[in-house]
């Protein structure tokens, strides 16, 4: 099976963010509004917006699903995104803004289906995950790798997450 | 050490030096220490900061954003391939794993007979990779230096019948914390930060931090120093700095020295500048145990097999097998899947051991400087490496097999392949190797500013002078004319002292 290689990082920035203006500036006439509910705790971020925000929440919410305080983390994990990217170049910061509206508001360009992808049924988040993951398009696999990068960066720097899966540190 | 930081400088500055090196890893501190005790007066400049052991938390996120370039998000251009790499007084010798092996003999001799490296047979060098050895004091690892999960492998090796042995390391004092790559709390390390970069500035060396050069400066053809910016403590420029010498040294990694070369417009030509990447990327399997492995305490990395590993000209085969655990940040970026199936996987962490097949890649890949002046690293997989991948993979799964695994991950993603005995292995060639389907790591950049006596086919000399630019030197692990299909510590420290003593013979000392 041949499948489409992955894009070099400037053409990875330049695909997401048209696709993502595109699917942006589509997302109104189709009735999706351009901002996302954010939890209140998460209405002071620096740098992503509140539809950035909102698709990264709902995307660290079922990529750590199964912790017991994962929607805790899930926010967590924004606020840590938040932090994080001002430490990085801005090409970086554009790169995973173009990829989280990709996310949030690109259904109907990828897959024709309506809706934001934080409005979704838990489940049918989950098709979009797996879709971009086992996609033939590289664009999408790259776009899910970095995103699970950053989700698990965020995470697994929580003690609760650490105590969950056993690691004790180093021994004293 | 005194190390003068480019944070709390006062900017500009400007000093002025017989050399100056730009990088202070393993290259960079052996040629500062060997110049300033021939007299030279040197300059070494990082880009990053400088990190006391008090520093080093053992926490993988601070860690991370501290030590490694990009804070840990180095890629290839495509995001395939993590290419892990220090930034730091020390470099990438403050967060590797302290192997210590030679360029292999084999190696050497294509270099002389393919590239044209001249004075660097086995018989020169050995002389001094043990004077490195010494510095570095290295020593054997001891068998009860070996963790659980390098005993796994041990095991499943010697169960096969497969070619394996301890190695060797230069640590002293080591407690066995196991976070060499997180910076080591213990001081255990004799690397650049502990023993060679203190020697260069007991010799009068001054080593100064948070200072990015951005362009090697030249007059006439020959250079004249460099000029670049002070960095605050978040990296952001705070002012000017320049220093004036007549001799540069370019130790910033094979990726950052070539980088350097091209944002400053030095002639180029062979054309080789920022080409012939070669990377040794790896992929890991993991194994599910009934016992408690917990692969994180320990030291990381003691034991290897090297049944798979040829050097000679047209082998078959060359893949190294050694044990790979990471602390939880890397582990669940690699383990496959999300949600509560990947929870499940992670709530495994302590029964899984990990082995990883790192390949002395055929593949060539390239750094260039993109538009804005952003570092792009190409690197696409060669086919012949794609099967050697997979079929390392293969070997890695037996091993576990055989060391007593209930079953064997690869980490496809979004579902692994699981292998639950020897008669499922042929699964994994069938599934093959492809970008972002399984998870890359590299860590040892090399080759991009190659070495050899052909101007027209190399960037500099056997001795790392650069052929068409009076007064520029090389001496990292972009010397390297091929991948050397191992740990390059040594044979970066090594050829930088090589590089250093025909430079005093040139310079005067």
């Amino acid at each position: 099976m041949s499948e489409a290689p992955g894009l070099s990082r400037r053409a990875f920035l330049r695909r997401t963010l048209l696709l993502g203006g595109v699917a942006a500036a589509a997302a109104t006439p189709l009735g999706l509004a351009l901002t996302s509910e954010v939890p209140a705790e998460l209405a002071d971020l620096e740098r992503l917006t509140d539809l950035e925000a909102g698709a990264l929440l709902a995307a660290a919410r079922r990529m750590i699903d199964g912790h017991e305080d994962a929607d805790a983390a899930a926010s967590d994990v924004v606020r840590f995104a938040d932090g994080y990217l001002g430490r990085q170049p801005a090409w970086m910061r554009r790169e995973v803004a173009g990829l989280l509206v990709l996310l949030e508001v690109g259904g109907p360009l990828l897959s024709g289906r309506l809706g934001r992808f934080s409005g979704l049924s838990p489940e049918a988040q989950d098709a979009v995950l797996r879709g971009w993951a086992a996609s033939r398009l590289g664009l999408l696999r790259q776009a899910y790798t970095g995103l699970k990068g950053l989700v698990m960066l965020g995470a697994y720097r929580r003690p609760a997450f650490l105590r969950a899966i056993g690691y004790d540190g180093p021994p004293h | 050490m005194e190390v003068l930081q480019g944070r709390a400088a006062d900017p500009p500055l400007r000093l002025r030096a017989d050399a100056v090196v730009v990088g202070t890893g393993a290259g960079g501190s052996m040629v500062a220490r060997e110049l300033a005790r021939a007299g030279l007066s040197v300059v070494a400049l990082e880009e990053g900061p400088f990190s006391a052991t008090a520093d080093f938390t053992r926490e993988e996120g601070p860690m991370l954003e501290l030590l490694y370039q990009d804070r840990g998000a180095r890629a290839s251009s495509d995001l395939a391939i993590r290419i892990l790499q220090g930034r730091g007084v020390g470099g990438s010798t403050v967060h590797n794993t302290n192997l210590c092996k030679r360029t292999p003999p084999e190696i050497l001799e294509q270099w002389e007979r393919r590239h044209g490296v001249l004075g660097a047979s086995a018989a020169d060098m050995a002389p001094l990779f043990e004077a490195t050895e010494r510095d570095l004091g290295v020593t054997a690892i001891a068998p009860a230096q070996v963790n659980r999960n390098n005993a796994v492998l041990q095991r499943g090796v010697e169960a096969l019948g497969y070619r394996g042995g301890l190695m060797a390391h230069n640590r002293h004092g080591c407690v066995g914390s196991g976070y060499c790559e997180l910076g080591c709390p213990f001081d255990a390390k004799q690397n650049a930060l502990k023993v060679l970069l203190p020697e260069a500035a007991a010799a009068g060396a001054r080593v100064v931090s948070d200072a990015r050069v951005l362009r090697v400066v030249t007059r006439r053809g020959r250079a004249t120093g460099v000029r670049g910016a002070l960095l605050d403590a978040g990296g952001r420029p705070r002012g000017t700095f320049a220093v004036d010498a007549p001799a540069v040294v370019l130790a910033g990694s094979a990726v950052g020295s070539a980088a350097l070369h091209q944002r400053s417009g030095l002639p180029d030509p062979s054309g080789q500048v920022g080409r012939n990447l070669a990377i040794h990327p790896g992929a890991v399997v993991a194994g599910v145990f009934d016992e408690e492995v917990v692969g994180w305490q320990g030291i990381p990395q003691t034991y290897e097999c090297t049944e798979f590993l040829d050097f000679s000209a047209g082998a078959r085969r060359c893949v190294w097998l050694i044990s790979a655990f990471a602390h939880p940040i890397g582990t669940a970026a690699l383990v496959p899947g999300f949600g509560a199936a990947h929870t499940e996987l992670m709530r495994r962490y302590r029964h899984v051991a990990v082995v990883t097949a790192m390949i002395h890649d055929r593949s060539v890949g390239r750094v260039r400087v993109a538009g804005g002046g952003r570092l792009r690293v190409d690197y696409r997989l060669h086919d012949h490496d794609r099967e050697q991948l997979a079929f390392g993979l293969t070997e890695a799964a037996r091993i576990l097999l055989a060391a007593g695994a209930r079953r064997v991950a690869v980490p496809y993603e979004p579902d692994p392949l699981w292998i639950d005995g020897p008669e499922q292995l042929e699964a994994i060639a069938a599934r093959g190797v492809t970008e972002h389907r399984l998870g890359l790591v590299a860590v040892h950049p090399m080759g991009t500013l190659r070495m050899g006596a052909d101007r027209r086919r190399a960037v500099v000399d056997s001795w790392g002078a650069h052929h068409a630019v009076e007064g520029v030197y090389v001496a990292d692990g972009s010397l390297f004319p091929t991948s050397i299909g191992g740990p390059p510590q040594v044979s970066i420290y090594t050829f930088a002292r090589r590089v250093a003593g025909r430079m005093v013979e040139t310079l005067g000392g």
